[in-house]
C-alpha cells in the first residue's frame, strides 16, 4: 500500500490540474447546495422568529376553547312542542289576558287579547302542532322553561376537569359574555347630530346603527388580556367611574376619527400609525349613550310625530295631537321632552292609567338613558385584518393574528371597580334555560403542547355538521383552538420541513448528475492514468485510495463552498427582507407592541448536516462506479487506448 | 539465439561472468486474444531465457508479438499457456497484490509513448514510483536527483510533461523505471518517437544501468541501431522465434 499521504499528496495535485473543470464542478454543484442551505437558514429563521415572536402574545399558546355538545339537533324542537309545556302556557296565557282584561276594566282603558301575542304558535311545517314561542312578549314561556331547568347547572365543570387532565392540562379559565339589556341600546354619539336623527327613521335603525362599538362585552381573565394591554392599564384608576375596555385596533381608529390607512402603505407606515394609535389609545375616554326601549321608543314617536305635522303643514283642518313632544340635543344622551301639553284633566288620568297598567304587566315605560363612560386600556387585533393568505407578508400576519379578542373588560380591572351597579344596564346576562341554567361562561382549556390540544379536541369534540347534528355522536363537547394559529405554525412548519426534504431529495438528483458528469468523467478520464499507475505497480486498493481521496477532498471542497454561498445567501436575503418583514410582523401582531425581530438567518444545524452529507455522499456516489471499473481493467489495454 | 549474440561479446561474458545464471525464463509460452468471436494468436510457443545483466534486443516486423512479449514479461498481463519464471518467482501464480509488487519492484518499464502522468511535475512523475515500496521521504529526494542528473533533466524537474520534449519525456520516465533499482528494465519501443539524437542517448542511459548496476534489459525496437547496441537480439515473427 501507498502512504495516506502520498495518496493526499496525488489526490490534491490531481485536484489542482484541470483547474477550469473543477471549479466549474465546484460552482454548479456549491450553488445548489448552497441554495438549500439558504433555503434552510431563511425557512429556520423565519419560523424561529415567529416563535420568538408569538411568545409575547396569546398565539404561542395552545389554548382550547369548550362548550357542551349539543348531540340532538331537534331537542329544542322537541322540547318547544312538549304538550304538556304547551298546555301549561296556554293556561297562564288565558289567566294573565283575563287579569289583563279586569285591570282594564277597572281603569277604564282599552285592552284586546288581539293586541297580546300568545306564548305558542303554530309550527311552520305542520298547523295541527302547536308550539311555545321563545321570544313571547309576556315572558310566560321564559318564567315555565326557569321552573323547569332552573336548578340543574348545563355545564359540569368537574368532568371537564377530570377529563381534560388526561390531556396534560395546565390551566383552565373563563370569560363571562354579556351584553346590553334587551331592546336597549349603547352607541357612542355621532360627530353630526343632524344626520343622526336623519337616519333614524326605523326602529330597528336606532338600536342597531353604526354605534362604533358594540353592544356585547366580555370579562376576560388576565390569562387572556394581558397580552393586549397597553402599559401601566393605560393609567386606569378603579374610581374614575370610566369602564377600563380593550377595543380592536379599528374601533379606536374610529373612536379617535383617525383617518383609514391606505390599501397601498407601505409596512413601514402601517407600523408608524400604529405606534401613533397605540400613543394616542393610552389617553382615550370616551361616552356611549345608554338608552333603554322606552326611551328609544319615544324618539321613535317624536320623530312620527315631526313627521306627520310637517306633512300637514297647510291643512288647516289637521288638528294637532295634545301632547307633542321635542326631541333632545343630540349630543346630550337624554330622552324627548314635552314641548307643548294641552291635555285635559281627563285625558292625562287615562294616559296616567294605562302607564300604571303597563308597568303592572311589566311592561317598562319610563324612558331612561344616560352616559357610560368608558376607558381604552387595551388594543386587540382589528376583526376583519384575517385575510387570504397570498403573499408571505400575509403568512406572517395570519400567523401572529390574534383571533377571537373584541370587546374585552379585564376581569382583574373590573374587580377593582367599587360601584358595579352602575353597569347593571350594560352588562347582563340571561340565561335561555334550554336544558338547564346556561351560565354566560366562555371556558378555556390551556394545554402545554399543540399535540396535547389536538388530541383533546380529536379525541373528545364534535363538529357540527349541516343538519345541527354534532358528529362524532355521543362527544361530551365542541371544541376548537381558541385565539390562536399555534397549530397552524407547527402546521406550516411541519409542511415546511417535508417540502425541505423533497427539495433535498430533487437537489440531490440533480447534483449527482452534475457530479456524476463531472466526477465521473474525471474518472473515465482517468483510465490512462489508472492504468499507468497500475502498470507501475499501484495495487487497486493505491488506485482507488487516490481518487476516494480525491473525491473527498472536491466534495468537501463543494460542500465548504456551499456553506459559504448558503449563508452569504441568507445574509442577503435577510439584508433584503429582514426589515420588511420585522415591520410587516409587527404590524401584523395587531395592538400588542413587540420590540422583538424578523431575522431570516437561523441555524438548522440537522438540516445544514443533511446538506452537506448528501453533497459527500453524491460525490462518493458519482465516483464509485466508473472507479470500479477503472482499477478492475487491463491496464494495458487502457493505456493503449487512452 | 546464439545468431544475435554478434554484437558486445565482451559486455555478455561481462555479465554472464557476474552471475551467468538466468533470471528471466519464458517457456513455450502462448497468448491468445480473443476479439468479438475471432482468436488472434500474438504469440504462439514462445521460449526465451535472459540472464541477469544481459542487454536483450527484441525485434521483428510490426504484428510479430513484441509488445505481447514484453508485457507478459513484466506481469501486464498473464499468457494463455505456459509459463515465465523471472528472479524464481512463477508469474501466473501471483495474486493481483504480488503481481503489482513484482510490477513496482522488480521490473522498470519504459513505454514508446512514455506515459507520464499529465497532472505531475517530473519530480513527482518520478517519485510515484517509489510510493508503493513506501522509499522514505530522504531517500526519495537523493534518488530523485542522483536519476535527474543522470538522465540530464535536473534543472527540469519541476515542469510538467506538457512542457517538455520527448527526449526528455522519455529520459523522465527511465528515470522513473530506474528508482527502485529493479533487476529487469522492460522498454517497448522506447525511441519509437525520437531522433537518432535522442535514441542514441536513451540507449546509453540502458547501457549505462547495465554497465553500473547490472540491470537486465530487455527492448523491443524497430530500429538496427538500438539492435546493435545489444548484446543479444531476439527476432520474432508471427509470433514466434525466428
Ligand atoms: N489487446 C489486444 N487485443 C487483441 N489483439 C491484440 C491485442 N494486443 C495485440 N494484439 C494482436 O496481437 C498481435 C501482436 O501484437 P503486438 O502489439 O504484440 O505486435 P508488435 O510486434 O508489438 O507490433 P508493433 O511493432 O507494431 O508494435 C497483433 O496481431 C495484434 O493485432
Ligand atoms: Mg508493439
Amino acid at each position: 500500500m501507498i502512504t495516506l499521504r502520498d495518496s493526499m499528496v496525488l489526490a490534491v495535485t490531481k485536484l489542482r490540474t484541470r483547474k477550469v473543470r473543477t471549479i466549474i464542478t465546484i460552482l454548479l454543484a456549491s450553488m445548489l447546495f448552497g441554495l438549500l442551505i439558504t433555503a434552510s437558514m431563511v425557512t429556520t429563521g423565519v419560523f424561529d422568529s415567529i416563535d420568538n415572536i408569538r411568545k409575547d402574545g396569546l398565539t404561542s399558546q395552545y389554548i382550547v376553547t369548550v362548550s357542551k355538545a349539543r348531540n340532538d339537533p331537534l331537542a329544542v324542537q322537541k322540547l318547544l312542542r312538549d304538550p304538556v309545556l304547551v298546555d301549561e302556557a296556554k293556561q297562564r296565557y288565558t289567566a294573565l289576558v283575563k287579569k289583563k282584561t279586569s285591570e282594564a276594566e277597572r281603569l277604564g282603558i282599552s285592552y284586546t287579547q288581539a293586541s297580546d301575542l300568545p306564548p305558542y304558535m303554530q309550527t311552520s311545517d305542520d298547523a295541527s302542532t302547536i308550539r311555545l314561542n321563545i321570544n313571547d312578549p309576556n315572558g310566560i314561556v321564559y318564567n315555565l322553561l326557569a321552573q323547569k331547568y332552573g336548578g340543574q347547572p348545563a355545564f359540569n365543570d368537574a368532568q371537564l376537569h377530570s377529563i381534560a387532565d388526561r390531556y396534560h392540562a395546565t390551566a383552565f379559565f373563563y370569560s363571562q359574555s354579556y351584553s346590553v339589556k334587551q331592546g336597549s341600546s349603547l352607541a357612542v354619539l355621532p360627530k353630526d347630530g343632524e344626520k343622526f336623527y336623519n337616519q333614524t327613521d326605523s326602529m330597528s335603525n336606532i338600536s342597531s346603527q353604526d354605534s362604533i362599538i358594540k353592544s356585547q362585552f366580555t370579562i376576560s381573565p388576565s390569562n387572556i388580556t394581558d397580552y393586549f394591554m397597553l402599559p401601566n392599564d393605560a393609567g386606569w384608576q378603579p374610581s374614575s367611574g370610566a369602564l377600563p375596555i380593550i377595543l380592536p385596533k379599528d374601533t379606536v381608529e374610529q373612536l379617535l376619527g383617525l383617518p383609514q390607512l391606505a390599501d397601498m402603505a407601505t409596512t413601514t407606515e402601517k407600523l408608524n400609525y400604529l405606534n401613533v394609535l397605540r400613543d394616542k389609545a393610552e389617553t382615550l375616554t370616551f361616552s356611549a349613550c345608554y338608552r333603554n326601549s322606552a326611551s328609544l321608543n319615544s324618539i321613535q314617536q317624536t320623530l312620527q310625530q315631526q313627521k306627520e305635522i310637517a306633512a300637514h303643514a297647510n291643512d288647516a283642518t289637521y288638528k294637532k295631537p295634545p301632547v307633542i313632544y321635542g326631541l333632545p340635543d343630540p349630543f346630550a344622551c337624554q330622552s324627548p321632552f314635552i314641548k307643548t301639553d294641552t291635555r285635559t284633566i281627563t285625558e292625562k288620568q287615562a294616559d296616567e292609567n294605562q302607564k300604571q297598567f303597563d308597568q303592572e304587566f311589566g311592561k317598562n315605560t319610563t324612558p331612561i338613558s344616560y352616559f357610560v363612560k368608558f376607558k381604552v386600556v387595551g388594543l386587540s387585533p382589528s376583526t376583519q385584518e384575517v385575510k387570504q393568505s397570498r403573499s408571505l407578508n400575509d403568512v406572517i400576519d395570519n400567523l401572529l393574528a390574534t383571533t377571537g379578542i373584541e370587546q374585552a373588560i379585564p376581569k382583574n380591572l373590573y374587580d377593582q371597580i367599587p360601584d358595579k351597579s352602575r353597569y347593571n344596564d350594560i352588562l347582563t346576562y340571561t340565561p335561555l334555560y334550554l336544558f338547564g341554567s346556561e351560565d354566560n361562561k366562555q371556558r378555556y382549556v390551556e394545554f402545554a403542547t399543540a399535540s396535547d390540544a389536538s388530541r383533546f379536541i380529536d379525541q373528545q369534540s364534535c363538529v357540527t355538521q349541516y343538519d345541527n347534528s354534532c358528529k362524532p355522536t355521543g362527544r361530551l363537547y365542541q371544541a376548537s383552538l381558541a385565539f390562536s394559529n399555534s397549530v397552524a405554525l407547527d402546521d406550516i412548519r411541519s409542511k415546511a420541513t417535508s417540502i425541505f426534504q423533497y427539495s433535498v431529495v430533487g437537489a440531490v438528483v440533480l447534483a449527482v448528475i452534475i457530479m456524476w458528469i463531472t466526477i465521473g468523467r474525471t474518472i473515465v478520464d482517468g483510465r490512462r492514468e489508472t492504468a499507468v499507475f497500475r502498470a507501475i505497480g499501484f495495487k487497486r486498493g493505491d488506485v482507488a485510495l487516490v481518487y476516494v481521496l480525491y473525491t473527498i477532498s472536491l466534495s468537501l471542497l463543494i460542500a465548504a463552498v456551499a456553506l459559504l454561498l448558503g449563508s452569504v445567501g441568507s445574509v442577503i436575503v435577510n439584508h433584503i427582507y429582514a426589515h420588511e418583514l420585522t415591520t410587516q410582523a409587527r404590524y401584523g401582531f395587531g395592538g400588542l407592541g413587540t420590540a422583538k425581530q424578523i431575522t431570516l438567518i437561523g441555524m438548522n444545524s440537522w438540516q445544514i448536516g443533511m446538506v452537506l452529507f448528501v453533497c459527500v455522499t453524491a460525490g462518493f456516489l458519482s465516483m464509485l462506479p466508473p472507479l470500479f471499473r477503472n482499477v478492475r481493467r487491463n491496464p494495458i489495454r487502457d493505456m493503449r487506448e487512452g | 539465439m546464439d545468431r544475435s549474440r554478434n554484437t558486445k561479446p565482451i559486455r555478455t561474458q561481462e555479465a554472464s561472468s557476474i552471475e551467468g545464471e538466468d533470471i528471466l525464463s519464458v517457456q513455450n509460452i502462448s497468448k491468445t486474444y480473443k476479439l468479438s468471436g475471432n482468436k488472434v494468436t500474438a504469440l504462439n510457443g514462445v521460449s526465451l531465457q535472459i540472464k541477469r545483466g544481459e542487454f536483450v534486443a527484441i525485434i521483428g516486423p510490426s504484428g510479430s508479438g513484441k509488445s505481447t512479449l514484453l508485457q507478459l514479461m513484466g506481469g501486464l498481463d498473464k499468457p494463455t499457456s505456459g509459463t515465465i519464471v523471472v528472479d524464481g518467482t512463477r508469474l501466473e501464480s501471483l495474486s493481483d497484490r504480488r503481481l503489482s509488487r513484482f510490477r513496482n519492484q522488480t521490473v522498470g518499464f519504459v513505454f514508446q509513448f512514455f506515459y507520464l502522468q499529465p497532472f505531475l511535475n517530473l519530480s513527482r512523475n518520478i517519485e510515484v514510483a517509489a510510493m508503493p515500496s513506501r522509499m522514505k521521504k530522504g531517500e526519495r529526494k537523493k534518488r530523485i536527483a542522483q536519476l535527474a542528473q543522470r538522465v540530464g533533466l535536473a534543472d527540469r524537474l519541476t515542469h510538467y510533461p506538457r512542457e517538455l520534449s520527448g527526449g526528455q519525456l522519455q529520459r523522465a520516465a527511465i528515470a522513473r523505471a530506474l528508482i527502485n533499482n529493479p533487476h529487469i528494465i522492460i522498454a517497448d519501443e522506447p525511441t519509437g518517437n525520437l531522433d537518432s539524437q535522442n535514441t542514441q542517448e536513451v540507449v546509453d542511459l540502458f547501457r549505462q544501468a547495465c554497465r553500473e548496476l547490472n540491470t537486465t534489459v530487455v527492448i523491443a525496437t524497430h530500429d538496427p541501431m538500438v539492435a546493435s547496441k545489444a548484446d543479444r537480439t531476439v527476432i520474432l515473427k508471427d509470433g514466434a522465434l525466428a
